[in-house]
């Protein structure tokens, strides 16, 4: 049963004039399956939030458990493993790297350790068949569409069966059309995958798709999210 | 506000200042490049130049005679000039020299001697003896003899010089055994510097000259010629002057006297009785017997050219003589030969196809059948009469006084029934052999040229046409005093016919005679040194000159007269002589540039010379081309990278409405600038660049220029050409990348990628596969071709065939790194890596072009390094070279026995081949001069025999020749040095192409100044690489019409045989030290020829490894941009588990992709193309230094790597992601 437990995390940034606090005390819970968007202005903290939540960025104190690992404890080889094993990101932009073909983007998790499995073929290909884009496999990105494109960062991420997804503002650059396909998907597929789903966006909209919708500061309450709407 | 093109230009000029900075440091790499290319060039001339002035201080002009003169002649001439002073010198080019020093015993060779008075350095611009002169037998060593000899000032030296005067060698007459003087202990005081009038030398030479600089009393006490001299020097007081000018005017105030040309003009009058000599005259008038003068030589001999003179300038005037020195005369019967019809004097007329010296004129002229029967000693005829030794015979020309036709005694025998050659005898001999008109003589006598140092007897059978009168004396000769007559002697009593020679006509007894010969046959004490004090050598044998004339009896290629006779008027004797004096001074005017009478203006040759040289500065741009080219590609790839950081403000503009030809401008004004700030600099590194080069030369390059000389100079006309040429190719390489980035859609430039997302034209693909086809195809064609060529040319050919595969290799290269191409599924760190090469193709291909052909160039040129071969040196594995000719054969066993005794057995089985050597100026690679006299060796027929005889022995390399079955063998063809009669010639192609530039291609012409005049040679063999490098080779007898003057070897070739070297070497200088022979090894003097054209390649190789190392400079840039505009993906990539070392590494495989595959295919090109030539050549290769310079780039590269992978790393996830 996945869990991510976030507890009186605060993320504050030391500028030559002041310290600056982005995040105060941000209580968090989620379960299996479950999904959150966050909402807020612009520079309130959502993706910084997000990114400590992946990892990517740290804590200047509270407490942060997936499954009850706490990832800042980990040493760096460990915390890359564990992100790839655990975490999947979708970005505004979609990073596909332009030499890779669309499986290949898709597969760049599987080859973070070396070469990917044939299971991780499969449910790569299962994935781009998932997202609907079964005939472009071979293509690289410069081919595809935006939307296309996010599909296949979509597929990315949730190749190594990510117990918690991570997307900002994945639909950011994308027409209106687009981005209720791309919503579809990314609200869908972690779903049916048993993932957790962070979704911090500017778009009322795709935060309406979450199962809940919290503004930030509203996190900063010790709110917990519970199911349903 | 900047609204106009130069505003935006400079605002973003300041903008974008750091990655223009790089693109400058680029366009100062490739101007510091080419200023510093012909910088080298200024600074070659310039130093060569220096050294020229340096070494010659004021000495203007130089005139260096073949006989010695008054030196008034000199001195006078000095005094029409202002500011000039002639000072009287003796010179000798080649002297050697010895030094005894703490019980060591040191020689040096081919030492030039300078005896000069005290006005030399009275008048020297500087003198270095310190306002000091030279006292008796005091010397001054320049620094470089100094060094060899081991000796400091107030050591003592010994100095060997060849006696100038007298006879030459090689004629029977001449002093074959010891013809050396020696200067012993002569004091050093003074060392002088190289580049000081210590240095001075008549040949242009960088390296510096061995110089010994002595007094010149003490020289002339030891030649014992008085005061005269052989050379005089020009200095002028002032600098600028004009030396051909000022050589003009010397020579036009020059007047030699007869006796300036080694000549003796004498009048010889015979009256009687001759009271003076204690004659009785008993009343009677004295009567003149004979009356005339006499213009001989102090050499015996005149040469050919001087007797052409005066015979064509004073026609009708005289008479020629020669007069030769018979072993042996003797009565004998005619053989049936003899007897022939055509031999007939009635069937025998003057030819006129034949010259002067008998030569023919014309092609197939011949000498015909009434040749006189000459056979060589050892085969005996019948005689009738004992052996008369030692006599001399004359040929006297019909209009002489001495008309023999009137004592033939036609009564017994009629003119048509002679048969030639006929002769007259004397009195004293027809009754010593009871000999009458009719009867046959046989006479014998040395050929008037020895063969390799040896007299060679042969013999002529000739029938007596009449018998001339001579008196008897009732006085002999005493001591000076002639002999005394009672009745009066006849016209024929006339010793005077025969020409003085030391140690023969100066004696009082035969028995006394001193001769280079062992007198062989017996003299009569009574008969024959009867006649010899009664008359001393007056000839008993009389030919007519014509007949000596035709059939060459007595000539050489020293000359075939021995005086000219000019009669007297008695009437106006006085007037006659002063008359015929200028006439004949007048007619000797046309051989003073051959008698060496004429001022040569020595300082403008050799600044001509340096100026001449081998253009260094296109030597250098040649060697750097390829620093060039990667500087230009570097700029180029640097440009392309700075523009795809601008894609989106190049979309911004023409969204705005700019146009093409507006953006063009203002990108091209802008990188303009960045192009003028970089050559700028570029101007300060090429200066550090030729230093840097200088330095090197100096240093680990000194094998190019021999001698450490070279000084930094820089004209303001290099540094503008150098600048302005880089700025220029810069510019053209930016305004190719200007065109393409603007040729760019709007829309493809706002997205602002720099990655070719789309997929290939399949047109391109086609191409470049084509293209690579094509020329592997191509390369393996002119690889075939390669297989019937030779030498260079092969190994050029296979160099050629590898760049086609290269450029193939690199062809398939961009195909394989196409993006998309690859299908096979791998996360593996190479695939990716791969991948990562493939997102900008053109890119990576350029980098990888860049390594692979500067790999290529290094890894290959190593086969051009030669390493010495036996072929260098056809076999002879010796080398040497005497400071005075050596006459006799040293390959003769009974030569080597007479001078080294027990000794000589250590030499047996060794076989050595001398040659005539007319020394000149080096043009090997070893001297940057430019060459106009070069070295001249003749070449014996043994050499072409010994090719015919042992062929299993070593034989030179050949890069082509004539007669390729026996390429010697064309030597032997005649050759009279006229465009249409050119001598033939062999000579190093190396000489012939960089050298003398001239020649390089079989039956090309040679034209090559020899005093005065041009003389052609025809290139009929190529020497590969060979020890003979600088000299042009001839054949001996060509050699021999072409410097008659000169006897002896002093050049050979030595085959030790089963004897080792060193002990023959040993044997060879100790038995010849007076001659100053100095063997070396072949191998050592090759290996020095060869180290010349390996240092180029080691030069071009150094200077292809720093192009590489700018392309390696450009991996860095390349790689620094790559992980730049990644930065976004390897966030994305450690965001989803890649761990950093795995990105370090894949970022490490990337650089070791792109560095490694240029250099492998670069050097697998090499080694495919060339191994086939390493394989059938066998080239010994230097794979150190290349491998070296190859591994320092691999380290820079990886550096690049490692830099790129900090960048990388050092950037933070978030950072990335962001794009910040």
């Amino acid at each position: 049963m996945s869990e991510l437990r976030v507890e009186g995390l605060v993320k504050e940034f030391q500028s030559s004039a002041e310290t600056l606090r982005i995040l105060d005390g941000i209580q968090l819970n989620l379960s299996e399956g479950q999904d959150i968007s966050i909402v807020g202005p612009s520079g309130c903290g959502k993706s910084t939030l997000l990114y400590i939540l992946g990892t990517l960025d740290q804590p200047t104190s509270g407490s942060v458990q997936l499954n009850g690992v706490d990832p800042f404890s980990l040493k760096p080889q460990e915390l890359s493993d564990f992100r790839n094993e655990n975490i999947g990101f979708v970005f505004q932009d979609h990073h596909l790297l332009p030499q890779l073909s669309v499986l290949e983007n898709v597969l760049l998790p599987a080859m973070a350790k070396g070469s990917p499995s044939k299971e991780a073929l499969e449910r790569a290909k299962y994935l781009i068949d998932s997202v609907g884009l079964d005939a472009r496999t071979e293509h690289l990105p410069a081919a595809l569409s935006g939307g296309e494109r996010q599909r296949v960062a979509v597929a990315r991420a949730l190749l190594q069966h990510p117990k918690l997804l991570l997307a900002d503002e994945p639909t950011g650059n994308l027409d209106a059309k687009t981005t209720e396909s791309v919503a579809e998907l990314l609200f869908n597929l972690p779903k049916q995958e048993g993932s957790m789903l962070v979704v911090v966006t500017h778009s009322d909209w795709l935060a309406g798709q979450a199962t809940q919708c919290l503004r930030l500061d509203q996190l900063q309450t010790a709110s917990t999210p519970t199911q349903g709407a | 506000m900047a609204g106009n093109t130069a505003g935006l230009a400079f605002r973003s000029l300041r903008f974008f200042a750091k990655s223009h900075i790089a693109i400058a440091l680029g366009v100062a790499a490739a101007t510091a490049v080419i200023v510093g290319a012909l910088v080298i060039g200024d600074s070659m001339r310039s130093s060569l130049r220096d050294l020229v002035l340096s070494r010659l201080d004021n000495v203007e002009c130089l005139l260096h005679s073949r006989s010695f003169f008054e030196p008034d002649l000199v001195e006078q001439v000095g005094q029409t000039q202002a500011d000039t002073a002639v000072v009287p010198t003796i010179l000798f080019s080649s002297t050697s020299v010895e030094a005894r020093r703490n019980q060591t015993l040191t020689r040096a060779s081919r030492v030039q001697l300078l005896a000069v008075a005290n006005d030399f350095w009275e008048n020297l611009g500087q003198n270095p003896l310190s306002g000091e002169t030279l006292a008796e037998d005091e010397v001054a060593l320049n620094a470089a003899l100094a060094d060899e000899l081991g000796v400091q000032a107030g050591d003592e030296i010994t100095i060997t010089i060849s006696d100038p005067t007298g006879i030459p060698s090689d004629n029977p007459l001449g002093e074959r055994e010891d013809k050396s003087i020696v200067l012993p202990r002569q004091k050093v005081v003074a060392i002088l510097r190289d580049d000081s009038i210590g240095g001075i030398s008549f040949t242009a030479n960088q390296a510096s000259a061995k110089n010994v600089i002595a007094s010149l009393s003490t020289v002339q006490d030891i030649l014992e010629c008085g005061d005269q001299v052989n050379s005089a020097i020009a200095l002028h007081k002032s600098p600028g002057i004009d030396t051909q000018s000022l050589c003009d005017k010397l020579n036009l105030a020059l007047s030699p006297s007869i006796e300036d040309y080694g000549l003796v003009f004498r009048r010889y009058r015979r009256v009687f009785p001759d009271t003076s000599i204690g004659e009785q005259s008993d009343g009677q008038d004295p009567v003149v017997i004979y009356d005339y003068f006499q213009l001989s030589s102090q050499q015996l001999i005149l040469d050919d050219f001087t007797s052409e003179q005066i015979a064509e300038k004073l026609p009708d005037q005289h008479s020629r003589l020669i007069t030769y020195l018979l072993n042996s005369i003797a009565k004998t019967k005619p053989e049936e030969s003899d007897l022939r019809s055509d031999r007939a004097a009635a069937s025998f007329e003057p030819r006129e196809d034949l010259d002067i010296r008998g030569l023919a004129l014309q092609p197939g002229a011949s000498m015909g059948d009434s040749r006189p029967v000459r056979s060589e000693a050892g085969k005996e005829n019948e005689l009738l009469s004992r052996r008369v030794p030692y006599s001399t015979v004359v040929g006297i020309e019909q209009n002489s006084n001495l008309h023999l036709r009137n004592f033939s005694t036609e009564q017994r025998l009629e003119y048509g029934q002679l048969r030639v050659p006929y002769c007259w005898i004397n009195s004293w001999l027809a009754e010593q052999l009871e000999a009458e008109p009719g009867d046959w003589l046989e006479a014998r006598y040395f050929q008037p040229e020895t063969v390799e140092g040896n007299e060679t007897e042969t013999s002529l059978r000739m029938q007596i046409a009449g018998i001339v009168p001579l008196t008897e004396p009732t006085k002999e000769y005493t001591r000076g005093r002639p002999a005394q007559y009672s009745e009066p002697p006849t016209i024929f009593n006339d010793p005077n016919l025969t020409p003085a020679v030391k140690g023969i006509t100066d004696q009082d007894s035969m028995f006394s005679w001193d001769t280079p010969f062992e007198l062989t046959y017996k003299i009569d004490a009574k008969l024959d040194e009867g006649y010899f004090k009664r008359h001393r050598l007056t000839p008993k044998l009389f030919f007519p000159y014509y007949h000596t004339s035709r059939f060459r009896l007595f000539a050489s290629r020293f000359g075939q007269t021995t005086a000219f006779r000019f009669p007297i008027d008695e009437k106006k004797a006085e007037s006659q002589e002063a008359e015929l004096r200028a006439e004949i001074e007048d007619a000797l005017q046309g051989t003073r540039a051959y008698k060496g009478l004429n001022f040569i203006p020595i300082r403008q040759h050799q600044l001509t010379a340096a100026s001449g040289t081998t253009p260094f500065d296109a030597l250098f741009l040649s060697l750097s081309f390829f620093v060039i080219v990667a500087a230009i590609m570097l700029v180029y790839l640097l440009f392309k990278l700075s523009i795809q950081t601008r894609t989106s403000e190049l979309g911004i503009l023409q969204a705005q409405g700019y146009s093409p030809k507006r953006i063009r401008r203002l990108l091209m004004l802008e990188f303009a600038l960045v192009s003028i700030i970089g050559s700028v600099a570029g101007i300060g590194l090429g200066l550090i660049y030729a230093n840097g080069l200088i330095e090197l030369l100096q240093s680990w390059w000194i094998g190019a220029i021999s001698t450490r000389f070279l000084s930094f100079h820089a004209s303001s006309l290099s540094i503008t050409v150098g600048t302005s040429t880089g700025l220029s190719m810069c510019l053209v390489a930016l305004y190719f990348g200007i065109r393409k980035a603007c040729a760019r859609q709007p829309l493809a430039n706002l997205k602002g990628s720099s990655v070719d997302w789309g997929r290939r034209n399949p047109l391109l693909t086609g191409i470049t596969l084509g293209g690579a086809g094509v020329l592997g195809i191509a390369a393996i064609a002119l690889g075939f071709t390669a297989m019937n060529q030779a030498g260079m040319a092969k190994a050029g050919t296979f160099f050629g065939s590898g760049m086609l595969l290269l450029l193939s290799c690199l062809c398939l290269t961009r195909q394989f790194i196409e993006p998309g191409k690859h299908k096979r599924i791998s996360g593996n760190n190479w695939t990716l890596a791969l991948r990562a090469i493939g997102r900008n193709p053109n890119r990576s291909l350029l980098t990888i072009g860049l390594l692979s052909v500067a790999s290529f160039l290094i890894a290959s040129m190593g086969v051009f390094q030669i390493s010495p071969s036996e072929k260098g040196y056809g076999g002879f594995n010796l080398l040497a070279e005497s400071s005075l000719p050596i006459y006799r054969n040293l390959a003769s066993g009974s030569i080597r026995a007479d001078r080294l005794g027990d000794q000589a057995k250590e030499l047996a089985g060794s076989s050595i081949v001398p040659m005539r050597a007319q020394f000149g100026e080096d043009a090997s690679c070893n001297n940057l001069f430019q060459v106009a006299r070069p070295t001249i060796l003749g070449v014996p027929n043994s050499l072409a025999e010994m090719h015919d005889f042992a062929p299993e022995s070593v034989e030179f390399e050949w890069a082509a020749a004539r007669t390729p079955e026996n390429p010697w063998s064309a030597l032997t063809l005649y050759g009279y040095g006229s465009e249409n009669a050119p001598i033939p010639v062999i000579l190093d192609q190396n000489t012939a192409m960089w050298s003398l530039k001239q020649g390089a291609a079989i039956n090309s012409l040679i034209k090559i100044p020899i005093d005065n005049e041009v003389v052609y040679f025809r290139t009929v063999g190529l020497l590969s690489n060979s020890v003979l490098q600088g000299k042009l080779l001839i054949s001996q007898e060509n050699f021999e019409r072409l410097y008659p003057e000169l006897s002896g070897y002093s050049f050979f070739l030595i085959n030790s045989g089963n004897k080792e070297a060193d002990k023959v070497t040993e044997v060879l200088e100790s038995g010849w030290a007076n001659e100053g022979l100095d063997v070396q090894p072949s191998e050592e003097v090759l290996a020095k020829f060869l180290g010349v054209q390996n240092t180029y390649i080691m030069a071009f190789q150094s200077l292809g490894a720093l192009g590489l190392l700018l392309g390696t400079f450009g991996l860095v840039s390349v790689q620094l941009r790559s992980v730049l505009e990644r930065r976004r993906e390897f966030a994305l990539m450690r965001a989803i588990g890649f761990a950093p070392k795995r990105l370090s590494t894949i970022l490490a495989i990337e650089t070791t992709l792109l560095l490694g595959g240029g250099m492998l295919i670069g050097g697998l090109c090499s080694l495919v193309a060339l191994l086939p030539y390493v394989w059938e050549v066998g080239p010994q290769l230097n794979f150190i230094s290349p491998l070296g310079m190859l591994a320092v780039v691999a380290c820079v590269g990886m550096a690049a790597a490692i830099i790129a992978i900090s960048s990388a790393n050092r950037q933070s996830v978030l950072s990335g992601l962001r794009s910040e």
